[in-house]
């Protein structure tokens, strides 16, 4: 709620990309205004039918992307939720996430998830081994379990009663709590698929049967948010996979004389950074913005649970690391429990927004512009001649540069009259800074990117159908060639000559070229979700 | 506003504004020369080139995942398209479409308005006699129950609401009935939802007025 223009058209293109045009424009119409049903029927008139608005309108409800509530007259109104709808991009994301902490069941699950909206667990479960036999239920129960104890996963109310029909649901159940009866049910199911007398109530309605029916969860984007929000931080402060890699290649070259130093201490400061994030880890809500403490005794205590090589003077060292070079968003509080540190979650955003602020800064113009950007942010307002002395410039420049700088909404200005006409002569122009300004123009500058990238992404794949569709042809004839008894040699010979007959030479660049640029784009968005996810974080926390 | 109307008028207040500034005569008179009516470049130069974006593999998996799922999502119950009608039938139609399955959610989580017959007609119709008696079961009758209390409940409420409403609960009662005396067909509903949606509307302006009374009232106030 509450997004401007291009965060309603990034939030309709999502939706259209996924779900097609008929959902994306009832999402589109009550993103526009929150409305009950006749008036979205009024509205969508001589569009669709009545029945595929119910439809969509089940659909984005069964996704989370639209919710309800009864107004005061007893009618049922339904209200958008663009935020959910951004998860989505960053969905792949959280199955990484998943991936990595709780292994490939815990990313089978989330996947599942994210393409139903909503599953009870054995849902979850039958879908996982419909698709992958090997699948171990035990496994799959266990990764849930996990998924569900870190907050990953989140249980939807149950309903409690109806009235006016629309149903109200129990909020006071712990949300995190898992179903006792999941092996039961699973017997269940196979009981009734064996007996006959129930198998016509299953085709019917196949939940019932379920020991664990109507208790479906989703994914908790809320969590996951969290988690993104903590990952960047920790990316600011030791900087993330770019310069890990940076470290890797120092090592290569360095190898033979001084080797472990730089990436020893890259080592320790990335693990207690880490860890001091893993202490909070499952703190009541995870996107407060309340600080986070730590202290030594506590960082040692987490480095035995999880069996790190890290002894307490290195402990100390990366504390002390972080303190120093992380422009005060770690700060040593005292000296009790071996020493006590803080990280300023507020702080992290708002150096991040900064970071971010200044780097397209220096995109769009040159380095001198983040010059004056400093200046006045550390000296607040200032006028023309103030900054060109301040920064060292040529009158001209520097009155080129705010000019451009107010252009782009980097800079604004104030003018302060010395008479009430505001006569140009005897007026002062005061330039200052104004973050959370800025930040919102960028936060729609940001919805456009993404917008404009999906849009593009889509266009690639229509113009490269045929192609794509060719593609998905030859591919099982390869894979039939590939399992057939013959010999390497005539394999590879039939598999090339397949290839040529179906995918000439310049075909195939195309299609390796249609691959990478998708590849590209897709990454962009991920990028820019993370960004816009920071943004808008800053934005909630209301820093100034 | 003033200000604005000023500037643009005359020469005179223009050069002082232009004085003011500190911007010299002839590059104010470059710059109302350079003055074109064009839209802005689509891709502007950059001071800077922007870093290529270095394909990790985080990202590289993220992607691939990307399309998966986005694939997935497309070929789910969910995407919902409109069916085609009065289109010219080609033989490759049958080649090209892809089968989805039929859109399933739970509605109990959902209001029931939003509950769209099609489907729940086709299962009737999949066991007939089996529903039937279920239909005569008393949890249907306690739900009709319900549903009468409710509207009673309603039209004592809004009794000087606006009139649409009534008209809207006597329809609905109507229909009621005839569910209760013959299970629904697709026709019927489509018929109803019509009507219902004419009723609702037509009557826009006593809504209106409605609206404005309590606005006086408000005033009063």
């Amino acid at each position: 709620m509450g997004g401007g223009k291009y965060e309603t058209q990034m939030c309709v293109i999502i939706i259209e990309d996924i779900f097609g045009k008929i959902v994306a424009k009832v999402m589109e119409t009550i993103l526009k205004e929150s409305c009950q049903l006749a008036t979205l029927v009024y509205k969508l008139k001589g569009q669709m039918s009545s029945s595929l608005i119910k439809k969509s309108l089940s659909t984005l409800i069964n996704f989370g992307f639209i919710t309800f509530s009864l107004d005061t007259n007893h009618r049922v109104t339904y209200v958008a939720d663009s935020d959910q709808i951004q998860c989505i991009i960053s969905a792949p994301r959280a199955c990484l996430i998943a991936k990595t902490l709780y292994g490939p069941s815990a990313e089978s699950i989330c996947i599942e998830l994210i393409s139903q909206g909503r599953l009870t667990v054995s849902e979850t479960i039958r879908r996982i081994q419909a698709v992958d036999e090997t699948a171990v239920l035990s496994d799959i129960r266990h990764s849930f379990e996990e998924l569900v104890g870190a907050h990953f996963l989140i249980r939807v109310p149950s309903v409690e009663s109806e009235a006016y029909g629309c149903p109200q649901f129990n909020n006071g159940s712990d949300p995190f709590e898992m179903p006792n009866a999941i092996m039961s049910k699973h017997e269940n199911g196979r009981d009734a698929s064996t007996s006959d007398g129930n198998s016509r109530k299953r085709k019917a309605n196949s939940s019932p049967d379920d020991a664990d029916a109507g208790q479906y969860w989703r994914m908790n984007w809320v969590r996951f948010n969290g988690y993104l929000r903590d990952e960047l931080i920790i990316d600011y402060l030791i900087g993330g996979g770019s310069t890990a890699t940076m470290t890797q290649l120092n090592v290569k070259k360095e190898a033979e004389d001084m080797e472990p130093q730089g990436d020893r201490t890259q080592y320790i400061t990335q693990n207690v950074a880490h860890l001091m994030f893993k202490i909070n880890e499952t703190r009541g809500k995870p996107l407060s913005l309340d600080s986070i403490t730590a202290s030594i005794t506590d960082l040692q205590r987490l480095v035995r649970e999880y069996s790190l090589d890290l002894s307490k003077p290195d402990i100390e060292l990366a504390c002390q690391i972080l303190v120093d070079e992380s422009d005060g968003i770690v700060r040593k509080l005292g000296e009790s429990n071996g020493g006590l540190y803080t990280v300023d979650i507020r702080h992290a955003i708002r150096q991040i927004c900064r970071h971010h602020c200044e780097s397209l800064i220096r995109e769009q113009f040159e380095g001198r512009a983040i010059r004056v950007m400093r200046l006045l942010e550390g000296r607040h307002y200032l006028d023309e001649e103030q900054v060109e002395k301040l920064s060292m410039m040529s009158g001209k420049e520097a009155r080129e540069m705010l000019y451009a700088l107010v252009e782009e909404g980097y800079v604004f200005n104030k003018p302060v009259g010395r008479s009430n006409d505001f006569q140009p002569a005897r007026t002062f122009y005061l330039y200052y800074v104004d973050l959370p300004r800025t930040i919102r123009g960028l936060v729609e500058y940001n919805c456009k990117l993404v917008r404009n990238l999906i849009i593009r992404q889509r266009h690639e794949r229509t113009e490269n159908k045929t192609l794509l569709d060719k593609d998905a042809n030859v591919q099982p004839i390869i894979e039939n060639i590939r399992q057939s008894e013959l010999d390497d040699e005539s394999k590879a010979a039939q598999i090339a000559e397949v290839e040529e007959m179906y995918l000439p030479g310049p075909d195939r660049a195309q299609l390796n070229r249609y691959r990478k640029a998708q590849a590209t784009l897709l990454a962009a968005q991920d990028q820019s979700i993370r960004v816009l996810l920071i943004f808008k974080l800053f934005l909630e926390s209301g820093e100034t | 506003m003033s200000g604005k109307g000023k500037g643009g008028g005359s020469s005179n207040t223009m050069r002082n504004v232009a004085n003011a500034l500190g911007i010299a005569r002839y590059d104010m008179a470059k710059m109302m020369s350079q003055q074109t009516i064009e839209p802005p470049e689509l891709y502007p130069k950059v001071q800077r080139n922007p870093v290529p974006l270095e394909m990790t593999t985080d990202l590289l998996y993220v992607s691939r995942l990307k399309v998966e799922l986005d694939q997935r999502m497309r070929d789910s119950q969910f995407f919902i398209e409109a069916e085609k009608e009065d289109e010219i039938k080609r033989y490759l139609d049958k080649y090209s479409v892809i089968k989805r399955e039929k859109l399933d959610i739970n509605m109990s989580h959902m209001p029931s308005e939003l509950v769209w017959r099609r489907t729940t007609s086709n299962a009737s119709s999949r066991s007939g006699a089996k529903r039937r008696k279920l239909a005569n079961d008393d949890s249907i009758i306690k739900e009709k129950l319900n549903k009468l209390e409710e509207k009673e409940g309603k039209n004592n409420e809004d009794d000087d609401d606006e009139k649409p409403e009534k008209d809207n609960d006597s329809e609905s009662e109507k229909s009621a009935a005839e569910e209760e005396e013959n299970p629904l067909s697709d026709d019927d509903n489509q018929e109803e939802d019509n009507d219902y949606i004419s009723n609702y509307f037509d009557n826009g302006e006593g809504y209106g007025d409605g609206g404005s009374d309590d606005n006086m009232d408000g005033d009063d106030f």
